[in-house]
């Protein structure tokens, strides 16, 4: 076996451009292969990350019973022993908000209108979704002054002003009657028009007080360090929240649209990766193709004096075995710094699409995701068409005319 | 030229193997290329049929200022002069007109806030597909008084089902608050929880009633007959037309807009990607066969050849190659489209099955135009003349005493 294995090798470099050749197209295959697949990866974790941060936060705890009856009688009790035990446990969880939600009417001096009322702490908040860059006018509140920050188009509705006193009234907890009067500290554009014309911001504490749900919360929003880490966040949760009546919900569980969306477009670029594999594959096959054509002399004269074809077509296939790992780890490297390089140096979206974005906040850019799952199949997936490709000078050698070959 | 063309013609197809593996990888570019855009095509109308088509439609006419405050006030004042328009305009493939209020929603159990969408029983399904979301009772159409359908997340949440009531209240056109009692024929259920809580739809002339004695309308959607006139549609509406807002989904929906830009740009750089690949894959060959001739061209050196001669003959060679090759592409591409356009192409296989959990067809129906035919031939043709330059170049570079020597 060694003789074979040491046979291949002097071939490999016997004659080097051509290894070169060989070599470079299985190695720009694996970069073209993983920077496709990098950067479909990259955009849904942007999308996903986008989505999240202005619906529901990549995972939410609530109630077992408040996804089908979304009522302040199914929010649940929220002190320091959670917000300990996630210190404890969550290495992997950036940070946590909780938040109290609920549909009331808000009124100014004339106007009332029905409104969102979203108990929350804005540190939190800033983290998750930079709710203080929203702000158009005034300040934002402080924890349990009794002012409220609305949505510019709501206050526009209510015809209310900064400075001026909103009065919210609605149902607390258990059919207390809740209301409330507020000084609107300030206003906020939220980028969705339906939240912008119906939400109503105000500090965790207010809200618990004026809605009889002290230490009580409607949800509390989990962000995991990197979206990759949503569900083991999630499993790590459920089982620390096992014998409470808490249920975690996951982003794809709470934005169904978004995930077909996802689905949509990954079964998508999965084709296009297969057309991509395609070309791919006629790209390698030209090379090794040209190389068999260009040895067929050769092979033509080590058979006829001797050689088995047998014993010739291992060393053939030992040598592209060897091309195609070397194919392979060079595109790693190579693809690598493409990829981080495509990470630090997201593609910029241009056009109509770039002022869109940027209205909601979101930064225009598509970048390339740098994980090791993506090396691994991409990796094996080419080797895979790499081999597969060379067994044909095998087969060329089992059919080879000898004397026609050594003569030519 | 003459010479040096049948010259190239012979050198082609006396390796007729070499020739052969290039013309595969331009056929499989031009393939490529071509179902590439094919499929994209396919997928936008499929993401349209979804999306579009339930409920946004490609146009939509409200009062200017009724988005951003949803008064029942803010109607369109000119409805049959504009529905008059759409009538004769030969773009619009049909339109509905609805008639909308915010509202609260009371069953014995609890109440909630909730968009009315006052609908035309008539032109709404032969607009729109949302009567293919009912899952459970019957469509508006019934003889019975009132009737109403529910999201069946919210008749959970009310705990009310078929043939139950429900009270709802709002402001009508004098702001003074009104209430209507519905019977509930039929549930619903899209792909959106959030959006099955938060509308019914009734009849438009039940809401209509309520409202005022006058017959009001908030919105129109408009179906065109192809996407691409939903600008100029819209701009033609808004011209015509004083107090309307005339959109387009693209406005509409800035989520449905931020998806679908970034499922096209994602699209844009496989191309490009694809097309790298092709490049690269005939620069490695082209340069191997011309390392493979050194001898050959080195002799047609020696023998007195120009060295500008030798690169039109290499070149010419890529030329006949790349045109044959995107002849044949041509050919296939243009076959295997139609077969997939006619038994389509099953995605189940590269984990479509989730989509049809969302009610998705997961059986994508390709769809080409002579556009995106003619974009990718000048595409293919000119990666691969391009690509063929560094090899000839490289031939020039020879010393033809060495290489006949070696």
């Amino acid at each position: 076996m060694s003789l074979y294995l040491k046979l291949a090798w002097r071939n490999i470099w016997r004659n080097k451009r051509r290894t070169m050749i060989t070599v470079s197209s299985i190695m720009f295959a694996v970069v073209f292969a993983l920077f496709v697949e990098s950067i479909e990866r990259g955009a849904h974790d942007l999308m996903v990350d986008n989505m999240t941060r202005f619906h529901t936060g990549y995972m939410q705890v609530q109630d077992y019973r408040y996804k089908n009856e979304p009522s302040l009688d199914n929010a649940f009790y929220y002190d320091n022993d959670i917000s300990d035990w996630i210190g404890e446990n969550g290495h992997r969880i950036a940070f946590a908000i909780p938040r109290i939600e609920t549909y009331m009417l808000a009124a100014g001096e004339e106007q009332t209108r029905g409104a969102i009322v979203m108990g929350t702490d804005l540190a939190g908040e800033n983290r998750l979704n930079d709710l203080s860059d929203r702000l158009v006018e005034g300040r934002f509140f402080d924890s349990g002054d009794a002012t409220v920050v609305l949505g510019d188009g709501l206050a526009h509705r209510l015809e209310l002003a900064v400075g001026d006193t909103l009065v919210l009234l609605g149902q607390g907890r258990f059919g207390m009657t809740a209301s409330g009067k507020f000084e609107v500290a300030g206003l906020i554009r939220h980028p969705l028009r339906d939240m912008n014309n119906q939400i109503v911001y105000i500090s965790l504490p207010d809200a618990q007080w004026m809605l009889s749900a002290e230490d009580h919360i409607t949800a509390l929003l989990v962000t995991p360090d990197h979206v990759r880490h949503t569900e083991t966040v999630a499993e790590m949760l459920r089982s620390g929240f096992d014998n409470v009546e808490l249920r975690v919900l996951t982003w794809p569980e709470m934005m169904p649209e978004l995930l077909e969306a996802l689905a949509f477009d990954r079964a998508s670029t999965r084709v296009m990766m297969v057309i991509l594999y395609v070309v791919i594959g006629f790209g390698i096959f030209g090379t090794i193709l040209t190389m068999t054509l260009e040895r067929i002399r050769e092979f033509g004269i080590l058979l006829s004096v001797g050689m088995q074809r047998l014993k010739l077509a291992l060393v053939v296939f030992i040598e592209t075995f060897l091309i195609s790992v070397i194919g392979v780890l060079t595109g790693f490297v190579l693809g690598f710094f493409v990829i981080l390089y495509f990470h630090y140096n997201p593609i910029h979206l241009g056009g109509d699409m770039e002022a869109v974005v940027q209205e909601w906040g979101i930064e225009p850019i598509m970048p390339a995701a740098l994980a090791p799952d993506i090396f691994m199949w991409q990796g094996m997936i080419i080797f895979f068409l790499a081999t597969v490709i060379c067994l044909y000078p095998g087969i060329k050698i089992f059919t080879l005319n000898i004397l026609n070959s050594a003569r030519n | 030229m003459n010479m040096l063309l049948t010259i190239s013609w012979r050198n082609i197809w006396r390796h007729p193997a070499r020739s052969g593996v290039l013309l595969g990888a331009i056929v499989a570019g031009l393939w490529a290329g071509i179902m590439v855009s094919a499929l994209t095509n396919g997928w936008v109308k499929q993401r349209f049929d979804n999306m579009i088509l339930e409920e946004l439609t490609h146009v939509q006419i409200h009062h200017p200022d009724f988005l951003a405050e949803r008064e029942s006030e803010m109607y369109l004042r000119k409805a049959d002069d504009l529905m008059h328009f759409l009538e004769q305009d030969d773009r619009v493939r049909s339109f509905t007109p609805r008639t909308l209020s915010d509202a609260m929603i009371q069953s014995p159990l609890t109440s909630s806030g909730v968009q009315i969408r006052g609908i035309d029983i008539h032109r709404e399904p032969r607009t729109t597909t949302f009567h293919e979301n009912l899952t459970q009772g019957e469509y508006l159409d019934v003889g019975m008084r009132n009737p109403i359908l529910l999201g069946e997340q919210l008749a959970k949440k009310l705990n009310v089902g078929i043939g139950n009531r429900v009270v709802l209240s709002f402001q009508d056109l004098d702001n003074h608050i009104t209430s209507g009692s519905f019977n509930i024929t039929g549930l619903f259920r899209t792909a959106s929880n959030p959006y099955d809580e938060r509308h019914v739809f009734v009849r438009s002339d039940d809401l209509n009633a309520l409202l005022t004695d006058r017959i009001i309308r908030h919105e129109i959607a408009i179906l065109l007959h192809d996407e691409s006139v939903s600008n100029a549609l819209a701009a033609d509406l808004n011209r015509e037309f004083d107090g309307i807002a005339a959109e387009t989904w693209y406005e509409l929906s800035p989520e449905l807009r931020y998806i679908t830009d970034m499922g096209g740009s994602m699209t844009f750089y496989i191309m490009v990607v694809i097309m790298l690949a092709l490049a690269f894959g005939i620069l490695n060959t082209m340069l191997m066969a011309i390392f493979e001739r050194m001898r050959e061209l080195g002799m047609l050196m020696a023998v007195g050849m120009s060295k500008v001669r030798i690169f039109l003959m290499i070149m010419l060679e890529s030329v006949i190659l790349t045109l044959t090759g995107a002849v044949a592409g041509l050919f296939i591409a243009h076959i295997s489209v139609n077969f997939l356009a006619r038994k389509g192409l099953d995605m189940t296989s590269v984990g479509g099955e989730s989509m049809a959990e969302f009610g998705y067809d997961a059986v994508v129906y390709p769809i080409a135009v002579t556009g995106d035919y003619i974009t990718t031939i000048l595409l293919v043709t000119c990666t691969a003349i391009l690509a063929a330059v560094y090899p000839a170049i490289k031939a020039l570079r020879l010393n033809p005493t060495d290489v006949i020597k070696g």
